[in-house]
């Protein structure tokens, strides 16, 4: 009998009828309202990293910087400031690199404390990146002209990022598929490409914004020319 | 597919973001109706469990099925309606959609007379019953759900047995 019953039950649920359309409609209002919200949480629980302070970051880094051609950016002492300098050639503890063009200017050093896993992170833009900027390179973007282009290269160090980072096969670059249609912090008269990737045994985000909306086919190629020089080692490694 | 999904709504993408609205609202709309069998708390408690989902979408584990998440978030504001409901107003069966066309069970030809007597019970005895019948949560899982003990959840259920025995006995349903 009460076998029997179960299985009544279970023979009778309820039909399930469909939403009504504006209740559909509000509910994925209500939804993507959240997004913001949902993306700044992702990045603060994944990249840790990632702060938005000032160049706290650059005090315990190993920083490098290089102007002209074909110079690889270096690592030296911590800057007092995040200016813009030469310091001589890559520390292999950051085990990152990339020659940048005359009028570029970049800086490469480790986000975290000492005490933590090194995370690479590079700013390379073709403006002066101006001192005691965040590591998102907030006072960069926001002085970035039509034509410029600001690249920020961020190291994930946390065990479970949430995100996939494919082996990068070939020199770095972005393509057409790379660009989002919008990205938060990032003006909505810049375009914004993301990439993630895998080299060495480290996982990296790639972002690269430009200074108009959609960028021009030739500043985005002046991006890829200073991204394929870019050159990666595993960490202790030179 | 919706791991790549999940991410980029992560990111800020808006198309990918509806896509996975999409998918996850007919489970969250599916749960919230078994539960309440209201299409008013029902609406408002798959709303919720949407929103939910979206501002939670940073600790989801994209490798794990999003199936069991979205329904577990979109069960627990369901019961939350239906509390908020029940300190509000008290439980009224005439409001339940049973008489509707919509809710039209899925079964037999007793399954009418089924829902109606489900939706007759108790508040506490009619959600173990949709929990454990129509959204085939365990014993363990709904405990956890609704923070009992197993006991109880066990003893509400044989509760709402011996109950919709006898009302279908004199029905001459079962």
């Amino acid at each position: 009998m009460s076998a029997d019953l179960e299985k009544l039950l279970r023979e009778s649920r309820p039909a399930v009828p469909t939403p009504r359309p504006e209740a559909t409609e509000r509910a994925e209002a209500l939804a993507l309202a959240e997004l913001p919200r949902a993306r700044e949480r992702a990045w603060r629980l994944r990249l840790p990293r990632v702060t938005r302070r000032p160049a706290l970051a650059l005090a315990a880094a190993a920083a490098a910087i290089a102007i002209g051609i074909g110079i690889g950016l270096a690592v030296g002492s911590s800057p007092s400031s995040a200016g813009v300098r030469l310091e001589g050639t890559l520390t292999p503890s950051l085990g990152v690199s990339v020659d940048l063009p005359a009028g570029w200017t970049g800086r490469i050093y480790n986000a975290q404390p000492a005490s933590a896993p090194t995370s690479a992170t590079v700013q390379l833009a073709d403006l002066a990146l101006p001192p005691d900027d965040d590591d998102t390179a907030t006072k960069a973007a926001q002085q970035m002209g039509p034509d410029d282009v600001l690249i920020i290269l961020l190291e994930s160090t946390g065990s479970k990022t949430g995100f996939t980072y494919p082996p990068l096969a070939a020199p770095l670059r972005i393509s057409d598929s790379d660009f989002l249609p919008a990205f938060e912090g990032v003006s909505d008269s810049h375009a914004f490409a993301r990439r993630l990737f895998s080299t060495h045994g480290r996982r990296f985000m790639l972002w690269v914004q430009f200074g108009q909306k959609p960028a021009p086919s030739s500043v985005v190629a002046r991006a890829n020319r200073v991204l394929e020089t870019m050159r990666f080692t595993a960490l202790g490694h030179s | 597919m919706l791991a790549e999904l999940i991410e980029e709504a992560r990111t800020g993408s808006q198309t990918a973001a509806s896509k996975l609205f999409r998918v996850c609202w007919p489970i969250a709309w599916n749960a919230a109706f078994r539960i309440t069998q209201q299409r008013a708390l029902a609406e408002d408690a798959a709303q919720t469990a949407v929103q939910n989902v979206f501002r939670s979408l940073a600790t989801f584990d994209e490798t794990r099925p999003i199936e069991p998440w979205v329904r577990r978030i979109a069960v627990n504001a369901s019961l939350n309606a239906l509390r908020t409901e029940s300190k509000t107003s008290p439980v009224d069966t005439s409001e339940l959609d049973v008489s509707s066309p919509l809710t039209v069970a899925e079964g037999s030809p007793e399954s009418g007379a089924v829902i109606a007597a489900v939706a007759a019970l108790p508040l506490e005895q009619r959600l173990v019953v949709a929990l454990h019948y129509w959204l085939d949560y365990s014993a363990a899982e709904i405990a956890e759900l609704l923070e009992l003990p197993v006991g109880t959840v066990a003893s509400r259920v044989s509760r709402a047995l011996k109950t919709l025995r006898t009302e279908l006995e004199e029905e001459h349903v079962s």
